[in-house]
């Protein structure tokens, strides 16, 4: 079994979890800090609107990725 | 697959701007002490485009690893992937969680956030196309 573009995978992999740790830590406290600074229930409903982009996108962005 | 080449160039692009509007997205939280509907606004339109940039991230993704991979090890390129994308939730949460902790502020956690974020998006600078030397390489 051979490993060849190993080293391109791992460099996306650390691409992924930086952003990712960004991204998904910010998206658990989204309703609360959000909630905490005044804004109501902005949270939920930017999650909302992100996932549903997100999956609306998806059907667009093979067109997009070629 | 040769036509890849010019693929990727685009591609590379694309995988670019999610990852600066998730950092837009993060930036807004911060002034609070700007306009109140300004920032409800900018929250829901940076989370609309931040949702644009994750479909094309994600399938460019899955296009990435079944690119570099063969059929014999396309399992265990999958697996590294997920492993260090389910690492990032530990570490995230944990330095979150050590940050508001030791007493510093929300904007200061978020600082620290957009700055990964950045350079976590500019990592993906550096992707090559994965070279082939086996004939079928999509999996």
């Amino acid at each position: 079994m051979k490993y060849t573009n190993i080293g391109q995978v791992i460099i996306m992999s650390v691409g992924f979890t930086t952003l990712f740790t960004a991204f998904a830590t910010c998206q658990n406290f989204a309703s609360k800090v959000l909630s905490d600074d005044g804004f109501d229930n902005i949270g939920f409903t930017t999650l909302a609107v992100l996932y549903l982009v997100f999956s609306l996108c998806s059907f667009l962005s093979t067109a997009i990725v070629n | 697959m040769s036509l890849g080449g010019l693929c990727y160039s685009f591609w590379i692009v694309c995988f670019l701007l999610p990852s600066f509007y998730s950092q837009a997205d993060d930036r807004d939280n911060l002034p609070w002490i700007l306009n109140k509907t300004l920032i409800q606004w900018l929250l829901i339109i940076t989370a609309g485009i931040n949702g644009a940039g994750a479909g094309v991230l994600w399938t460019s993704q899955g296009k990435f690893i079944s690119e570099c991979a063969t059929d014999e090890n396309k399992g265990i390129f999958n697996s590294i992937f997920w492993a260090f994308f389910m690492s990032a939730n530990i570490i995230g949460n944990l330095t979150a969680a050590l940050v508001l902790k030791s007493g510093s502020k929300q904007s200061n956690l978020f600082m620290l956030f957009a700055i990964l974020a950045v350079f976590g998006s500019l990592l993906f600078c550096f992707l090559r196309l994965p070279n082939k030397k086996t004939g079928n390489a999509l999996g």
